[in-house]
């Protein structure tokens, strides 16, 4: 089963931390809608390749999806069913800010078929949310929630981000337990990241903030890891929490390496060995669906060994290497070779655990699971098989 | 030609005094390269020797000359290589020499370098000219007088006998070209006695095999002559004799006196050994030419390839260098840290560092050296005597009764102010005191005696900066003198790191051990693990320092759009682990086994 990822490049206010692709300028969302459907007409009628494909997930990401007219919404929705072979029991994801949704627009999202929620909360003080630039409040994200389930979702998500300036342990533990009371069957905590070309980057860079220091970060993310998971949260993704059953499937595609498509700006698609890339320019988008064309910006095939390198890093930040998958689709052992005896030593070193199914890292590992993907990709032999 | 119109010769300078030049100036005065073909510094013809301006081979080159006597001479200028390493070659070209010109620059004055060539000159009886070049500068005027007496008191000379000389714009020249018809004698020797031939210099033809750059003493050297080396007795043909312009001139036979190539179907250079000298088999000297003495190498390293693949690359490329360069030597080396490479044998540092950028840059290899070492000479309690130029192949301190490090005479030539802190220097690096000298008010040359290991690493330099770039420096090898030195080995996570093992005296040792510890620490990237560095004395730990393990390097967010990012980063970081070595489980980048040399000496 595949995925469909749509990016809806749309803030009131851009977040001084945040380098996805969006635009202030709401005046522009009408148009953007109807580009929108005309890329998923023109995709469909250019690629004979998904004629047999089926999707199971919708994520509307951005930017804040829920920014958009449920009917805007809807008519994407439309348009998907029009074009695609949809599953029945299809997960459709909304990413929405607390800050623009309430009761009404909540119960029409699950009117249309949304059946996923996610809430960037981010932090459950206001001081926090002041800091990184949210719309919101503390309050307006626990009532959120709160209608959320009054409207029937289930399955919700909420975000939160650690590694702010000055955050001490305890103070991350309450934003922690405060989620945990919400009774949401889905956490993501972000260890903030200081992205190039963001305000925080400047910020940070001229001494004006200063994020705690590494042994700092890897206590709160220690801490994250203890907290969720002793609350009943299985950990399945570097920064990803659920309740048995509530992972995200959308978001499991990416770390799978299963096939999705990406429409909208700075949209992402990968199928098989190919991925390919949208404009991360709104005016350069909706140009090209005028002139009836693609607004891919550049694409990338992957050989043998950047599969294997992509696969043996997603895996490991997620659910572990699935050793049978592996040898299915390279051909050779995970475990075989030269990589064999580093597994074992990391093992002994307590970052991975091995059975016969997968290699997956512990807490301690996921805390250095970059370090360890370089250590095993450099030391893997690719010999054309 | 009568012998009495040959004029053998060569130029004593320092580096960038301008001998290059003057010798381009006497070439194109003489009409042997007509001016259009002049390229800059003819002699030169190396690309790295034009760069670092320095001659590394010579290169003999014939030209005539009419004087104002009316007579046609011919001058043969014997080039010789322009730094220390290489002094042994330097005394052969001014054995094959009846005079020398030496060359000072007017804004500098004499230095070191010079010195100690002249030295040799004066002790070979040459006939030196002097010269004082770059007299067009602005800055000459005021120093012209000084250099003089430079000179004067060097060489006890006339202020008359030198010869003021503009090599860039050519005054001076004509009075230099009179100066050598009058002043270097006629060379001596006897056409009647067998054949006595000099080797200066030689170099590798692919296609010819050896060329023989030699001085004809005594008797005449003819094509189809059968001849041989004193030094290893092998036969072979002269296949064709000539002299040298800029290119080789076949003249079918070299008389007495006449300096010229050879081809005589030699495959090996290390057959035709500077200093060495050809006779005829036939009909052979009695004696060879005097001061034949085998050039033994001074400066030892390890060369391993930055990617094990390349061993045997590296090994094609030695071979290649050593064709033209009797002076390197190598042979296999193994080490638990490094790998498969070579433990090769230099001159000295410059030679070790003109070979090294060869190899990357004729050969594009990529090498990770190991610190250079001198050889030791090791007094076993049983009596036996070794050579030791690898510091792990030092015995264990139970077995040994003593050991001798190599010891050089240094003389420093400097302005007075910084005797100083030269003085200083010295003695840091366990200098014995000689001699102070002044060559004028406020120049002296300072002799020492030091351990060669002191001054093959960073002394230059630490002189230059302590003398703001004013004071030169050469020295010569003396003896092996006894010292208490001790084999500092370093650990990571208790391994030893072979190639990280040196040799340094006692008294230095703690304090080497902890500078390298922290420099290690700095220069090694934090790993999974803690990394535990020490540095020993057989088995005695005299210095600790610990690398804490990683803690945290994750990215947070990895979705669609980030992949790609994500692993072209990896991609990266990956290639520059396949760069680093592997110690245990702990991985070193290179840079880490040069650290020793990037410590902080004094």
């Amino acid at each position: 089963m595949s995925g469909i990822y749509i990016h809806i490049p749309f803030c009131e206010r851009k977040c001084i931390y945040c380098d996805f692709y969006s635009v202030e300028d709401l005046g522009w969302i009408d148009s953007f809608v109807n580009s929108i459907l005309r890329e998923i007409e023109i995709f469909r009628r250019e690629s004979d390749f998904i004629e047999t494909a089926c999707f199971d997930t919708v994520y509307f990401g951005g930017g804040t999806p829920s920014l958009l007219e449920v009917s805007q919404i809807e008519r994407i929705l439309n348009s998907l069913y029009k074009n695609f072979c949809i599953s029945q029991d299809v997960e459709i994801t909304v990413e929405a800010n607390p800050g623009t949704v309430n009761r009404e627009k909540l119960f029409s999202f699950r009117k249309v078929g949304i059946n996923r929620l996610s809430f960037g909360i981010q932090s459950f003080f206001d001081e926090d949310l002041k800091f990184l630039g949210r719309i919101h409040t503390s309050k307006d994200a626990v009532e959120c929630v709160k209608f959320a389930f009054e409207s029937g979702f289930e399955n919700i998500s909420v975000d939160l981000i650690f590694g702010l300036p000055g955050q001490n342990v305890r103070d991350w533990a309450e934003n922690l337990h405060k989620a945990i009371e919400l009774n949401v069957p889905h956490i993501s905590a972000y260890n903030l990241i200081v992205e190039s070309g963001t305000p925080l980057y400047e910020l940070v860079r001229s001494g004006e903030v200063k994020l705690p220091d590494e042994f700092k970060q890897a206590e709160l993310y220690e801490t994250t890891m203890e907290t969720l998971e002793d609350a009943g949260y299985i950990h399945y993704e570097v920064s990803n929490y659920a309740y048995e059953g509530f992972e995200c499937r959308h978001n499991l595609k990416y770390w799978k390496h299963e096939n999705y498509l990406g429409f909208g700006p700075s949209a992402h698609s990968f199928w098989l060995n190919k991925r390919w890339w949208n404009v991360a320019n709104l005016n350069k988008y909706l140009k090209a669906i005028d002139l009836n064309k693609l607004p891919i910006a550049n694409f990338e095939i992957l050989d043998a060994e950047k599969m294997v390198e992509e696969f043996i890093y997603l895996g490991l930040r997620s659910t572990g290497v699935d050793l049978e998958k592996f040898k299915e689709k390279f051909g050779f052992d995970f475990l075989g070779g030269e990589i064999r005896e580093e597994l074992i030593e990391l093992e002994k070193l307590g970052f991975v655990e091995i059975d016969n199914f997968k290699v997956r890292l512990t807490r301690k590992g996921f805390s250095v699971c970059d370090e360890i993907a370089v250590n095993l990709i450099s030391k893997i032999k690719y010999v054309s098989r | 030609m009568s012998v009495d119109r040959i004029r053998n010769f060569c130029i004593i300078a320092h580096i960038d005094h301008g001998k290059s030049t003057l010798a381009d100036r006497l070439l194109e005065k003489t009409g042997t390269i007509p001016e259009r073909q002049m390229v800059e510094q003819v002699l030169d013809n190396m690309d790295l020797e034009r760069e670092r301006g320095i001659t590394i081979k010579s290169h003999p080159i014939q030209m005539r000359y009419v004087a104002n006597d009316g007579n046609e001479y011919i001058f043969n200028l014997i080039d010789t290589p322009g730094h220390v390493d290489f002094s042994y070659e330097v005394s052969r070209a001014l054995a094959a020499s009846e005079g020398a010109i030496l060359v000072v620059d007017a804004t500098q004055g004499v230095e070191a370098q010079t010195i100690s060539n002249l030295y040799m000159a004066v002790d070979a009886g040459l006939e030196i000219i002097p010269v004082i070049n770059k007299i067009d500068l602005p800055a000459a005027k005021t120093m012209i007088e000084t250099v003089k007496a430079q000179i004067i008191d060097l060489i006890g000379c006339k202020e008359d006998e030198i010869i003021l000389v503009s090599a860039k714009t050519g005054y001076g020249v004509d009075k230099l070209l009179e100066a050598i018809v009058e002043r270097i004698p006629p060379p001596k020797g006897n056409p009647e006695e067998p054949l006595r031939a000099l080797i200066f210099d030689s170099k590798y033809d692919s296609y010819r095999g050896v060329i023989v750059y030699l001085r004809v003493f005594d008797g005449e050297l003819k094509e189809r002559d059968k001849i041989t080396f004193f030094a290893n007795g092998k036969i072979f043909e002269a296949e064709e004799v000539g002299i040298l312009k800029l290119d080789r001139i076949r003249t079918g036979k070299l008389t007495t006196g006449m300096v010229g190539y050879l081809i005589a179907g030699v495959k090996d250079v290390h057959d035709t050994r500077v200093g060495d000298t050809i006779t005829l088999a036939n009909n052979p000297a009695k004696k060879p030419l005097p001061g034949y003495r085998e050039v033994k190498p001074m400066v030892y390293a390890g060369f391993f390839p930055a990617d094990s693949e390349n061993y045997q690359e590296l090994r094609d490329a030695l071979e290649k260098l050593r064709l033209n360069d009797a002076a390197i030597v190598f042979e296999p080396e193994s080490s638990s840290a490094l790998g498969h490479g070579f433990r090769c044998g230099f001159l000295g540092l410059l030679h070790m560092e003109i070979v090294q950028e060869r190899l990357e840059r004729e050969f594009a290899l990529n090498i990770v050296t190991t610190v250079p070492n001198v050889v030791y000479k090791v007094v076993k309690r049983n009596g036996e005597v070794i050579f030791v130029n690898n510091p792990t192949d030092m015995p264990n301190p139970g077995e040994i009764d003593h050991i001798e490090e190599p010891y050089v005479r240094a003389q420093i030539i400097t302005p007075s102010e910084y005797i100083g802190s030269l003085m200083k220097l010295c003695s840091d690096r366990r200098g014995i005191y000689k001699t102070t000298h002044y060559v004028s008010a406020d120049r002296a040359i300072l002799e020492y005696e030091l351990p060669l290991s002191e001054i093959i690493f960073d002394f230059y330099d630490k002189l230059k900066s302590l003398s703001r770039g004013y004071a030169s420096f050469d020295y010569e090898f003396l003896n092996y003198r006894e010292s208490d030195l001790v084999k500092l080995d370093i650990l990571l996570n208790g391994e030893p790191v072979d190639a990280l093992s040196f040799v340094v005296h006692r008294s230095k040792a703690y304090d080497y051990g902890r500078k390298l510890c922290s420099k290690l620490r700095e220069l090694i990237p934090r790993q999974l693990f803690e990394v535990v560095i020490q540095a020993a004395i057989g088995s005695k730990v005299i210095a600790r320092d610990v690398i804490k393990p990683l803690r945290k390097n994750v990215l947070a967010k990895c979705y669609g759009g980030d992949v790609t990012r994500k692993r072209k980063l990896l991609e990266k970081q990956k290639e520059g682990k396949k760069r680093m070595k592997q110690i245990g489980r702990v991985e070193v980048p290179q840079e880490a086994f040069l650290a020793v040399l990037t410590i902080d000496n004094d």
